[in-house]
């Protein structure tokens, strides 16, 4: 599973940038339409729940508890599940 | 609990706090610590004073009650003693508890009321614009320590200690995990549980200190904390909690004194018994 | 239990204890101060016989705050204070006003301003009662001047405070609190209990029908709301824009004038006298020992204060041709006594107060009514 951003809820703070160990996800450039500047995961497949696929076994999650918007969630749909299926 | 707005009010998102503000950080912990222990929405009550942590329960999908400035605690003595049975919750900052709450918090703990209060210590008053609190740093500048901070702060956990309650830890808005477990602890303790948290208000107390930036005061908050176990001071001065501007955190104190509400059920259930009924 | 049926003897604190458990009272919560003690000390030895609690407070504010969060989970509660800890409660009371909180604060007079003349009487509170927070609000006021009167108006307070969902105030007075006589105990007393809100509806906690009282949705079943004492929607949630707050504060202020008729008590004794005392609390005594001897002189007794019992006092003022009021304090009663009665053409509105800490003797008011 990967992490997503909520340009909804996002205030731009980028504390999930510097929480995360794996750089997982980087400072965005474009502005959103509630005038700030949502961060992008720019690389999801670093993040150690890349290949799991249940976020109530989810590790780490500092991106997601810090986020003080309620802004990052699981997407359970999309990552590296089939790598890890196939592996 | 499947989800985190089956505990928080959807309707009122996004929240009124600042970005970068450390409040959401504490809902998602106490999200966690809340559903990890099962609790049922429907027999807890959320009391709060006012300002930005104070603000807490009107997102919460519970009994709330938003009292006045400083009083939280002396209501929340009230639900508690009242109906045993209902867990009361309070969430306060370091004004509104250590400033003119002082004294309802020192006698709070010391008839170790049943209750758990979450207090986000920012170091300053957030709501209002950032004035001076009881827990800004000496030499600090605010709207009204224009010329810096004269005075030396509080140490609210260390107060908490002292005055009697049964669970007093300290953590910051960094230590997402041990804060996680410390709430289900502060929740499951019978008595006063206190959990301080350094929680960082970029638009208050940064932006006048250099630190403007969330991530800015995300690195103050990394240099000044100090694990109780890690640090030189504690091991010196295990009384002082708090000395030099360190933040040490860690548990401090767990104990099983008897509340006030488990000592008055004795009273009222050996009355009942004397008169027969 | 509450007293049984029959005649006792009591100090008038005492006579207060009695009235708020048989109203059922379950949650005390108090301060010590000079001249209202009793009502702590006697709560405190009567409120665990009858299973409630009783507990003594930091301070006044810490003790109304107490007592508000008490009644929030559905308890009858109940403080007690003097001049100096009632004004501390003011904040306090506001918010109970703007959340609509039941509850009840008795404030035994003193001898003001300040810590004044703690032993002695006086009726120097009765502005503060509806003026001292900030904002507008109204609240229901009502003033024993006898010992049986502490005891009924006691649980009339109650049963005003929960009907409406306001503070409702005994302001009694060093004087009717530490007096001992004898009162009685009836077989059948009339308990009024708040409304519950019966539905599960979590987005109107504050909502309303045409009594402009919101069922009380009491905390631990469910109701999930939320009480702020920021100006709020019938959802309770934070709320600024005026015509929200517009409503809000005008349903708050007309919730209780629209009742005006069963909360203003009065009693008038001597109908076709042509001047008239008026007067609340203990110079009502010394009135009644005035007015027995003599017919001509009528009395107009005022039991609540706030909301000012106006139609009873424009009815004396179109009949009467001198009005005297009598107070223990600068003249506060007497400002509206002396506008309504103009309103009925009667300008010779006359005050004689005494603020030395001593009640109107019948000598004194005999006296200043045979004046030139």
């Amino acid at each position: 599973m990967q992490v997503r951003v909520d340009p909804e809820y996002c205030k731009g703070c980028r504390l999930c940038v510097i929480v995360c160990s794996r750089s997982v996800i980087e400072e965005g450039t474009e502005l959103g339409e509630k005038g700030y500047v949502p961060p992008i995961v720019a690389h999801p497949e670093k993040c150690a729940n890349w290949k799991r696929t249940d976020k109530k076994k989810a590790v780490c999650e500092l991106c997601i508890l810090t986020c003080p918007d309620h802004a990052l969630g699981w997407d359970e749909k999309a990552g590296g599940q089939q790598e890890a299926a196939e592996e | 609990m499947e989800d985190f707005f089956d505990l928080y009010r959807k309707d009122r998102w996004p929240t009124i706090f600042c970005p970068g503000c450390g409040i959401g950080t504490v809902m998602n912990c106490f999200y966690r610590a809340f559903s990890e222990l099962g609790m049922d929405q429907d027999r807890v009550v959320f009391v709060s004073g006012v300002g930005c942590s104070s603000r807490i329960p009107g997102y919460i999908r519970a009994d709330s009650i938003h009292t006045t400035h400083g009083r939280a605690l002396a209501v929340a003595t009230g639900l508690s003693l009242s109906k045993p049975d209902l867990k009361v919750i309070v969430f306060t900052g370091d004004g509104d508890l250590g400033a003119i709450g002082g004294n309802h918090f020192i006698h709070s703990s010391r008839r170790n009321v049943d209750m758990t209060v979450f207090c986000l210590n920012n170091n300053i008053y957030g709501m209002t614009g950032g004035q001076a609190s009881t827990t800004t740093p000496h030499n600090a500048f605010s709207t009204t320590t224009p010329y810096g901070n004269m005075e030396f702060p509080f140490d609210l956990a260390e107060l908490a200690v002292t005055a009697g309650a049964n669970y007093v830890a300290r953590w910051t808005v960094r230590n997402v995990k041990e804060l996680i477990g410390s709430m289900k602890r502060a929740l499951v303790k019978n008595g006063f549980s206190f959990v301080e948290i350094a929680s960082p208000c970029p638009t208050g107390f940064g932006r006048r200190n250099k630190m403007a930036d969330p991530r800015q005061m995300y690195e103050w908050l990394k240099i000044k904390s100090v694990r109780k176990e890690k640090s030189e001071l504690w091991r010196m001065d295990p009384v002082d909690l708090n000395i030099r501007g360190q933040i040490t955190i860690g548990e401090f104190v767990d104990r099983s004194r008897p509340s006030l509400g488990l000592m008055l059920k004795s009273m009222l259930d050996e009355k009942k018994s004397e008169d027969g009924e | 239990m509450r007293l049984d049926a029959g005649t006792y003897f009591m100090q008038g604190n005492e006579a207060c204890v009695e009235g708020a458990i048989a109203a059922g009272l379950r949650f005390f919560a108090g301060y010590p101060i000079t001249p209202s003690t009793e009502i702590a000390e006697g709560l405190a030895e009567r409120l665990p016989q009858e299973g409630g609690i009783f507990i003594q407070m930091e301070d006044e504010i810490a003790s109304i705050s107490a007592a508000i969060g008490s009644s929030w989970v559905g308890a009858k509660t109940m403080t007690a204070t003097s001049g100096p800890g009632f004004s501390l409660m003011q904040e306090s009371i506001g918010y109970a006003a703007m959340t609509e909180t039941p509850l009840v604060i008795v404030d035994v007079m003193r001898g003001g301003p300040s810590t004044g003349l703690p032993t002695l009487p006086s009726q120097g509170d009765v502005m503060q009662t509806k003026f001292g927070s900030h904002g507008d609000y109204e609240v229901v006021a009502l003033a024993p001047a006898t010992v049986q009167d502490m005891f009924d108006l006691t649980i009339k307070a109650f049963n005003f405070s929960e009907s409406y969902r306001v503070p409702a105030i005994v302001l009694s007075d060093a004087e009717v609190g530490h007096m001992r006589a004898k009162f009685t105990v009836p077989e059948e007393i009339e308990v009024v209990e708040r409304k519950i809100r019966t539905d599960r509806v979590w987005h109107d906690g504050f909502a309303y029908d045409e009594s402009l009282v919101p069922r009380f949705p009491v905390f631990g079943r469910g109701f999930r709301v939320h009480v702020t004492g920021i100006s709020h929607d019938i959802a309770g949630y934070p709320r600024n824009e005026p015509d929200v707050h517009e409503d809000l504060v005008r349903r708050l202020t007309e919730k209780v004038l629209k009742h005006r008729n069963e909360i203003c008590i009065t009693e008038r004794y001597n109908e076709d006298a042509d001047r008239f005392i008026v007067t609340y609390g203990s110079p009502t005594l010394s009135a009644m020992e005035v007015i027995g001897s003599d017919s001509s002189i009528g009395l107009l007794q005022l039991k609540t204060l706030w909301p000012v019992p106006e139609d009873a006092i424009r009815d004396v003022a179109r009949e009467a041709k001198e009005i005297v009021v009598l107070e223990m304090n600068m003249g506060q009663v007497f400002r509206d006594v002396e506008r309504l009665a103009c309103m009925e053409g009667c300008r010779n509105v006359h005050l004689l107060s005494k603020v030395g800490g001593e009640v109107h003797t019948p000598k004194e008011i005999i006296h200043f009514l045979k004046r030139g």
